[in-house]
């Protein structure tokens, strides 16, 4: 089975820790849990202050380490200090980005449609999916941009166990939403439920490496009772077709 | 073949797993699929033996629907469900009652789950804890970490040397405090199972107590019980160990009652 896990990262920097946990160490872990490729952004997050250091050392480690994929930070650039929307976006495709992520906490702006409106439509135009967590953006606030930005695909990630009421209408809604698999994705009977109400082709395999273990989401896909065909679409076809999307 | 690969391929399991912690019934959050049935589904396709499960009502009063609910799936997938008996402390004879005739009726242990507002050292409880003794039962207590839940525990365990004290959530947090609590009376398991799925957690707790002194849940249908199975599969522990935490332990749980 070939896996593309697109909820993980690493290089993130926490006061009081003297290791940050480095590229070649997830590559490893991946390579255990025989996952081929994944989609990767520095995390954790709190203390990645610079964005163009942060993209520029991110850069540099998915090309150091086979099947990385970067997942550079894109902000809103009312002031100008980072290029401007459309050079974040071009220069995120350039470097083979397969998404970028949006984190608004963290980098201090506001996650409303009026804030974001020149990154999200760079993003939309260029067919770049903006990824960003439940935990950055709350999903009301996400669906505002879900809503506002059409044309732009977002892939919602690091998703609440309890939390299903909300997201199968999310998906419904917005037809422009993926959701990701990793923890704390976690639902007895989940995938059949979701491939009923809104079908697979908008579900995405992440491992949440490196705080979660790797097999436990890849065991709940393949053993959810899915066929074969759907499988192979949430563990990669899905997120294979949205990299081909991709304009330069 | 290596687990991995089976993973891969979606085998299930060369040997038969045992979920000491699981449950049946509704609750707040949407849960696709409350079928006890699509849980022997999913134990089929993993090549999980039985499940043992508690009501949701473990967590409020209804006990007695609860635990009736939980007789029901016993009898319909005998010996893949096999259930725990939820106790609330209204009184120490409406525990006495219900305690005696659920282990009459085949139970396989108790559940305690102290969102109830109760304390598990709670008096009203002690005619469960001398049945457990009695019958070398396992007692599952809902835990996460406390401190004031590990000293209500620890008076239990003293009291009930032939019981099974299994500590439920051990990986949610805390490790170090779980290792040292176990270490306290050999009668305490921890059990494993949390939706986060900590990477290295198992490997941690079995290094801290050793892996006999483990037990694998699942917490399904409140959780995916593939999502946590995958947690044995992908720990870095060896085969032999994998096999005491996934079935053995459970099974000399199982096999000691009296």
């Amino acid at each position: 089975m070939d896996f593309i896990d697109v909820q993980t990262g690493f290089g993130g920097f926490t006061p009081g820790k003297r290791e940050v946990y480095a590229a070649s160490a997830l590559a490893a872990s991946l390579k255990q849990a025989a996952i081929g490729q994944a989609l990767v952004r520095i995390i954790p997050e709190a203390n990645d202050f610079d964005i163009k250091h942060s993209n520029a050392f991110l850069y540099v480690e998915c090309k150091a380490n086979k099947g990385l994929i970067p997942c550079p930070v894109v902000a809103p650039d009312a002031i100008g200090d980072l290029g401007g929307a459309e050079h974040q976006v071009q220069a995120a495709i350039a470097a083979g980005a397969g998404a970028a992520v949006l984190r608004p906490g963290p980098d201090y702006w506001t996650a409303e449609p009026w804030v974001c409106k020149d990154i999200l439509t760079a993003l939309g135009k260029h067919r770049l999916p903006a990824y960003t967590a439940e935990r950055l953006i709350p999903v009301a606030q996400f669906a505002r941009l879900a809503e506002a930005y059409p044309e732009t695909t977002f892939i919602y990630a690091e998703l609440n166990y309890r939390a299903l009421r909300t997201y199968i209408p999310l998906m419904q809604e917005f037809p422009n939403v993926y959701l990701t698999i990793g923890c704390n994705f976690n639902f007895h009977a989940g995938f059949q439920l979701i491939a009923e109400k809104v079908g697979v082709d908008r579900l995405l395999f992440g491992s949440g490496l490196p705080t979660s273990e790797p097999c436990a989401a890849m065991s709940e896909l393949i053993y959810s009772g899915l066929d074969k065909t759907s499988i192979t679409k949430i563990a990669s076809g899905n997120f294979k077709k949205l990299m081909k999307g991709i304009r330069k | 073949m290596k687990d991995i690969e089976r993973l891969h391929k979606g085998l299930p399991f060369p040997f038969e797993a045992i979920d000491m912690h699981a449950h049946i019934g509704r609750y707040s959050h949407a849960i696709p699929d409350l079928s006890v049935a699509s849980q022997v589904a999913v134990m089929d396709r993993l090549g999980v033996k039985s499940t043992t499960v508690s009501h949701m009502q473990c967590m409020s009063w209804d006990v007695t629907w609860g635990n009736d609910e939980v007789y029901k799936a016993m009898k319909e997938f005998p010996g893949r469900i096999l259930g725990y008996a939820s106790m609330f402390p209204k009184s120490k004879d409406f525990v006495a009652a219900e305690a005696k005739k659920r282990v009459k009726q085949g139970f396989t242990g108790f559940k305690f789950h102290n969102s109830n507002g109760f304390a598990y050292d709670d008096p009203a409880y002690e005619p469960a804890w001398e049945l457990a003794e009695k019958h070398h039962l396992p007692m599952l207590f809902h835990t996460w970490g406390a401190p004031k839940v590990f000293d209500e525990i620890r008076n239990i365990a003293l009291k009930v040397p032939n019981a099974y004290i299994l500590m439920g959530h051990s990986t949610a947090t805390k490790w170090d405090e779980y290792i040292a609590f176990a270490r306290k009376a050999p009668n305490i398991r921890l059990e494993l199972c949390t939706s986060s799925a900590p990477l290295g957690s198992i490997e941690y707790l079995a290094a801290g107590v050793g892996a006999e002194r483990i037990v694998w849940g699942s917490d399904c249908n409140f959780y995916s019980m593939a999502q946590q199975f995958g947690r044995i599969i992908g720990c870095t522990l060896p085969e032999a160990d994998k096999r005491k935490i996934a079935a053995e332990n459970a099974l000399a749980i199982l096999a000691d009652r009296k």
